[in-house]
């Protein structure tokens, strides 16, 4: 039997008194696609940088292909062929698709000049084979996220990977895009190389996975083969208590009269002719594809900026929004899709991220404040410290019930949400939808904007679709299946 | 974090003591002088601290102190380190005042305390000061002018490129050049641009001179920095020789360019004389002894004939 | 055990972070009353206060600006500029308290134009208007007064650059007084939260419903303010409103802020520290003075703190990241 490609026996590693990693061992066969998953703070981060040699285990030993490999660093790491796609891409957007994949390692000619032409004919021919031909002279900032990671992975390819480490690669790409990603997923498993997938959204580890592996509190769960992980158990493992019922039920059909109305609104090349309404105590989905144009409509309800032309009325009211101070006046909130740059003010205080909206009085009342907070907290359950603590110091899934709970103690009634749970672990997840369910059953409207179909479908009481700026249908709650969505919003007619 | 912190403070801390210690190497009881100066940023204030220094030796019971602000601009500066020397009680004070009417309050405090205070190179209109160290530079400003109407035989343009505005030195030269200049019939005084006794901006205003006045005949410039900028913009149009340019300190690159004929004449201070001097009357101020009102250490006019004199 | 002491190193870090600069501060004056006898006396202190006093007043200002995460380069030409415009009104016959109100509203008025140049024009970056700005203002300066100083002003306004109240400088009162107006206006009012919330992350906060532009302007205008705050007691003490007055200030400003703890990078930043980054400055230039160290010197060491200071900050910034 073939030794594993890649072995990590016991590793434990720490950082000041806290435990990341408690001997935890993991091992990659040679062409496989394992899937990492486990809640945030879990382990799967660190353990990924103790394998590509950016972080040094305290304890434990790493093998490759059965041989002991004492002192890993980065520069070795790239050379036996292990490659890390992160997160945050680490391209140069100014530079070319080929001089972004062959950055360092330019094909040399003679006189040690770069060999332009040979670097754009290798350039091509890796991503012909991940089956994407793109053109290797255009500059990588005016590529998509999926066709940038696209060049991050033929930048793995180029140095002879034979181990890819993707971090949540999925995490910023529309469905169409996941797909695609997927087919490289396959083109690289049988091309021998295998793959270590970091994910959050359980579904694609059923599309894409061979075998899975749970990491929770530092510690390995299990390892099995994906063939022999429903997901309830799957689940189950994550968050270490049985599998809850994710999406809650929906309430009654709303019928009272629409809070948010919209005609004809449009934004020069971001979206044109939108026009819906919400009801109070109504879940609407808004679908489609990344770029449709989904998140800029949200931003324009919020005046930031206003759209150009279209009109709104709250309450059965005309009404103007030229800036998010008239929007939060007339009871409208925006979860923004990027709580990092949009919704936290990372180094304030929990507390300040809370009243910020909702006190702008002259003189700032810091006990009340205060105590308001800490109430929010409990009921919401963010887990803090304190409140008195800098709002970075809390796991993803706190932050985000931070930037939710804000509009809370704003008394807002029309609640704009993009991507409420991108990046948050699978306990927190169902804790959004909990709160979101509820906050309709109190009578607020929501909008709710999400790249995961699947979280449309199971929240929203109708759902209208995008395409390209466009609403191009709109489907009522018993009629919305994944296909139907899918074709509104790749254009085909419903 | 805690480390780094106390990093902070070792460097400040190390900097002041490595400071102190310098100075401190030996403190016995002596005549404490303390010399400020505009800036010590040029060859002109250099000599003048050297011969300053050199009086100190003479006498082994004076310690002489020589400061300034970084620029001669930095009047405020320049009062803060007068303040805290008047602080400290020293003996005698020698300054160069970098403003005028900016400097006579923290004098006056000087006075309430009892320190005589000597002006050194830019005499104000104090009445109390023990006396005054410098030249007459209205006359070197004549000694300017004089020359130039010679060698241009009395007829033609002539312009002034001058330093900052209200330094009494600046507009005694100015005003001294004027006094010739006005009674010459012949001559045509085109104006007196303003250069900040800056090198680069004495090029600038050289060469803005000679493009509006393209029959311009000779040119004073109220330092040697200026003076050099316009040698260095007379030079670029070929019309070294053809220009008159005299200049003002006669510092070594200006008795050189004397010297080889790019610049005409440069009237000479003697700052070695002026640093002398005003630490000698100084302490004869410290030890209450009579101080002359006006010691006028002369000025001197290098010219071709006589330069090698002056770069020993 | 363990937790004990990591508790005990906890605190210990807050502590430091919060009170560093303050505690640099008095390591540095016990360092400098052993070196030299004149250092510790109550004359010597008011020379420092007020020696500190103009730079003081600049960094305050420099403060709700660097707290939004901007810079204003323009402090030193507007202290230079309001100077002579109080000079010039004096010697026109305006009475003192005009001439005060007339430096403080150029000083703000200016301050505002920066801070409309930098939202309403969406100039990228706060250092191009207020770059332009210290430009503007020293030419125009220099302009008015044909670069000639106008001195000789009238007692009842050199009192506040001169004059004493109850035995105390009144640079220092008027020092006092701002710091303690600042402090509350920073952590006291919803505006003042607001400049933090701004520093912390402007999109955030513009999504929370703060008036990001009209917030950022009133920064600009109270730096602008606290210019002619400055030029007031610098030509009073100077008894001359001179064109090149605060040529270089801007750097001692920003340098003050910087070393008083708050960040580059917006969101922090406190007037005890900023007061305190001040008062380093001028302990450090005082001390040298007595020990007869030489302006050069001053420089070297004044700019080995600041790198020292903000290394520290960024050294604060990682570990704060790498934290959670």
């Amino acid at each position: 039997m073939t030794p594993p490609l890649l072995e990590m026996r016991e590793i434990s590693k720490s950082f000041g008194g806290a435990r990341a990693l408690d001997g935890v061992s993991f091992e990659v066969l040679p062409g496989e696609v394992h899937a990492l998953v486990g809640e945030n703070g879990a382990g799967k981060s660190t353990l990924m940088n103790i394998a590509s040699g950016v972080l040094r285990p305290d304890a434990g030993r790493i093998l490759w292909e059965g041989r002991a490999l004492p002192d890993l660093d980065p520069r070795r790491a790239q050379q036996l062929g292990i490659a890390f796609v992160h997160q945050e891409l680490a391209l140069v957007p100014q530079l070319s698709v080929a001089e972004n994949i062959f950055l360092g390692r330019h094909p040399l000619a003679e006189l040690r000049l770069v060999d332009w032409p040979k670097m754009r004919e290798r350039a091509h021919q890796l991503l012909a084979e991940l089956g994407r031909p793109l053109e290797p002279d255009l500059p990588v900032g005016r590529l998509s996220v999926g066709e940038q990671q696209l060049v991050e992975i033929a930048r793995a390819l180029a140095f002879q990977a034979r181990l890819v480490i993707m971090d949540e690669p999925t995490a910023a790409l529309s469905e169409h895009e996941v797909s695609r990603l997927f087919q490289v997923i396959a083109r690289l498993r049988q091309r021998g190389v295998s793959v270590v997938y970091i994910t959050h959204r359980l579904r694609e580890i059923y599309q894409t996975a061979d075998r899975v592996t749970v990491l929770r509190d530092g510690r390995r769960v299990v390892s099995a083969p994906v063939s022999e992980m429903p997901p309830d158990l799957l689940i189950r493992h994550i968050v270490g208590r049985p599998a809850q019922e994710q999406f809650p039920p929906p309430g009654p059909p709303p019928s009272g009269p629409p809070v948010l109305r919209v005609r004809a609104l449009s934004s020069r090349k971001r979206f044109q002719d939108v026009s819906f309404h919400v009801r109070a105590g109504e879940i609407l989905g808004l679908a489609g594809l990344v770029g449709a144009g989904r998140t800029e409509l949200l931003e324009a309800l919020f005046g930031a900026p206003p759209a150009e032309a279209g009109q709104i009325w709250v309450d059965d009211r005309p009404v103007r929004i030229r800036c998010p101070l008239d929007a939060i006046r007339l009871g409208i909130a925006l979860v923004p899709d990027d709580r990092k740059s949009k919704g936290l003010i990372p180094g304030a205080p929990v507390f300040w991220n809370l009243v910020l909206p909702s006190y702008r009085r002259f003189l700032l009342r810091p006990s009340e404040e205060l105590a308001r907070s800490q109430a929010l907290m409990q009921e919401l359950r963010i887990r803090a410290p304190g409140a008195r603590l800098p709002v970075a110091s809390l796991s993803g899934g706190n932050q985000q019930k931070v930037v939710l709970a804000r509009w809370l103690l704003a008394q807002a009634r029309v609640f704009l949400m993009d991507e409420p749970t991108r990046g948050i672990d699978v306990g927190a997840k169902a804790e959004v939808y909990q709160l979101i369910r509820r906050l309709a059953a109190r009578g607020a409207a929501v909008v709710l904007v999400s790249s995961e179909l699947e979280e449309v479908l199971g929240l929203a009481d109708r759902i209208l679709v995008m395409h390209r700026g466009r609403v191009t249908g709109e489907l009522p709650r018993g009629e919305a299946t994944e296909e139907a969505v899918m074709r509104l919003a790749t254009g085909g007619a419903a | 974090m805690l480390s780094s912190r106390s990093v902070v403070l070792a460097v400040s801390l190390l900097s002041v003591i490595l400071a102190a210690g310098c100075s401190r190497a030996n403190r016995t009881k002596k005549l404490d002088i303390v010399l400020v100066t505009k800036a010590l940023d040029s060859e002109f204030w250099q000599r003048l601290k050297s011969g300053a220094e050199q009086a100190a030796r003479e006498d082994p019971e004076v310690r002489l102190a020589v400061l300034a602000p970084e620029r001669e601009i930095n009047i405020d500066q320049q009062v803060a380190i007068l303040e805290d020397q008047i602080l400290k009680r020293v003996a005698a004070l020698a300054v160069a005042p970098a403003g005028v009417a900016e400097i006579i309050p923290v004098l006056e405090k000087a006075r309430a305390a009892r320190i005589p205070v000597l002006i050194v190179d830019t005499d104000i209109p104090w009445p109390h000061r023990a006396g005054f160290v410098g030249i007459d530079n209205r006359l070197g400003g004549r000694m300017a002018a004089e020359f130039i109407l010679r060698a241009i035989g009395g007829r033609g343009k002539v312009a002034v490129i001058r330093g900052v505005l209200g330094v009494a030195t600046q507009e005694d030269r100015l005003a001294g050049f004027l006094d010739v200049v006005s009674k010459a019939p012949g001559v045509r005084f085109v104006g007196a641009q303003p250069a900040n006794s800056e090198r680069p901006l004495g090029m600038t205003v050289m060469e803005n001179l000679l493009t509006r006045h393209p029959d311009l005949r000779a040119v004073f410039a109220t330092n040697d920095q200026m003076a050099l900028g316009a040698m260095e913009a007379i030079a670029a149009r070929n019309l070294t020789g053809r220009i008159v340019l005299v200049g003002f300190d006669a510092g070594r690159e200006a008795v050189r360019a004397v010297m080889e004929g790019r610049m005409d004449a440069v009237v000479a201070q003697f700052p070695e004389r002026i640093g002398r001097r005003a630490v000698q009357e100084a302490i004869k101020a410290a030890r209450g002894l009579p101080v002359e009102r006006f010691v006028d250490i002369g000025t001197g006019l290098v010219t071709r004939e006589n330069a090698h004199e002056f770069l020993r | 055990m363990n937790s004990e002491a990591s508790w005990l190193a906890r605190t210990l870090s807050g502590v430091l972070r919060r009170f560093g600069p303050l505690l640099a501060l008095l390591l540095m004056c016990a360092a400098l009353a052993l070196l030299s006898e004149h250092f510790l006396t109550v004359d010597n202190l008011l020379n420092v206060f007020r020696q500190s006093a103009v730079n003081a007043l600049l960094a305050l200002g420099q403060l709700t600006v660097i707290i939004t995460a901007g810079i204003d380069l323009s402090v030193g030409s507007l202290l230079g500029l309001c100077c002579v415009l109080a000079a010039m009104a004096l010697k026109a016959g305006v009475p003192s308290a005009a001439a005060i109100l007339i430096a403080l509203g150029a000083g703000a008025a200016l301050g505002a134009l920066n801070g409309i140049l930098f939202t309403k024009l969406r100039l990228p970056h706060p250092f191009i208007p207020t770059l332009g700005m210290m430009n503007v203002a020293r030419g125009l300066a220099l302009v008015l007064t044909g670069g000639f100083p106008i001195s000789e002003l009238p007692s009842s306004f050199r009192y506040w650059g001169a004059g004493t109240l109850a035995g105390v400088p009144m640079p220092v009162v008027v020092v006092l007084v701002f710091c303690l107006l600042f402090h509350l206006f920073l952590t006291r009012t919803t505006p003042g939260r607001d400049l933090y919330a701004i520093g912390g992350n402007r999109q955030a906060a513009l999504l929370c419903g703060v008036p990001v532009d009209r917030r950022l302007i009133l920064a600009y205008a109270l730096s602008g303010l606290m210019a002619g705050a400055g030029a007031v007691i610098l030509a009073g003490r100077m008894n001359s409103g001179f064109p090149l007055a605060g040529v270089g200030a801007e750097l001692d400003s920003i340098a003050a802020v910087i070393i008083g703890g708050a960040s580059f990078f917006g969101g922090v930043g406190t007037v005890l520290g900023t007061l305190v980054g001040a008062l380093i400055m001028g302990v450090l230039r005082n001390g040298l003075n007595l020990l007869d160290v030489s302006a050069y010197w001053q420089t070297v060491v004044i700019g080995a703190v600041i790198v020292a200071a903000v290394w520290v900050d960024v050294v604060r910034q990682r570990a704060a990241q790498r934290s959670p």
